[in-house]
């Protein structure tokens, strides 16, 4: 077994973050890939999200 | 995961720091089942308080961050988020699972976790800690959660890709009062 705890950097980096929990999720428009638009009011009619944010290349 | 977030009446949309085009070419390659949407400056992430300033060093990016927000009926509020202070960690399936299955009511709750065979181990201390940081990561960390939070282990069964054992599948459930 070995330490994982210390080699794990903390939320220190985002402590100053402020969350948005209980705010309204702040709309969009952004292109699939097919390039059409979609936005989060339309997505949001067919029942919960789950967004997930992905760095691309870098 | 997609396919039990979909039974439960939800979606999931990934948003990437990339144009259509390339999105287009990584979800065939990674042959996705979920949409990938477009922010190719970042700018939604902005927004939702999941960027990470990277100047002057390199191109600023999105932090990996992963929000719940109710239907549109219930307002499109935020219900639950998890942004990552680096891009080594992520949210256990099992967690996300569990926050879905929150919101939308289910008194009784099932999630699985799978231990990849080869996983490292941990001490309690250590699992421990890594919670009480903030950090959810690690197949064997989520297991530790479940058990500490008085989730029930149901079952547990073997993994396999062709004959090839990949590890061990656990099914826990709760019920919610």
């Amino acid at each position: 077994m070995r330490d994982i705890a210390n080699s794990l950097p903390g939320p220190s980096e985002i402590a100053d973050r402020e969350t948005l929990v209980g705010q309204p999720a702040p709309e969009f428009q952004l292109q699939d890939e097919s390039g059409a638009n979609v936005t989060l009011r339309r997505l949001l009619r067919g029942g919960p999200l789950i967004l997930h944010f992905y760095r691309g290349h870098w | 995961m997609y396919w039990e977030v979909r039974g439960l009446g939800a979606d999931i949309v990934a948003l990437v720091n990339d144009t259509p085009e390339t999105n287009a070419e990584l979800r065939e390659r990674l042959d996705l089942p979920f949409s990938l949407l477009s922010d190719p400056d970042a700018g939604i992430s902005r927004l939702y308080n999941a960027f990470h300033n990277n100047e002057p060093k390199g191109r600023s990016i999105a932090r990996i961050g992963v929000f719940l927000i109710d239907s549109g009926e219930h307002g499109g509020v935020i219900r639950w988020e998890y942004v990552s202070p680096t891009h080594h960690h992520r949210v256990p399936p099992s967690r996300l699972s569990q926050e879905l299955q929150t919101l939308i009511g289910l008194q009784r709750q099932i999630v699985q976790v799978v231990i990849p065979s080869g996983d490292e181990t941990f001490s309690d201390d250590a699992n421990e800690q890594a919670l009480r940081s903030g950090v959810t990561m690690g197949s064997y960390t989520e297991l530790f959660r479940l058990r500490r939070d008085g989730w029930k282990l149901q079952a547990v069964s073997p993994e396999f890709r062709g004959a090839t054992f990949t590890g061990q599948r656990y099914v826990f459930e709760r019920d919610v009062t």
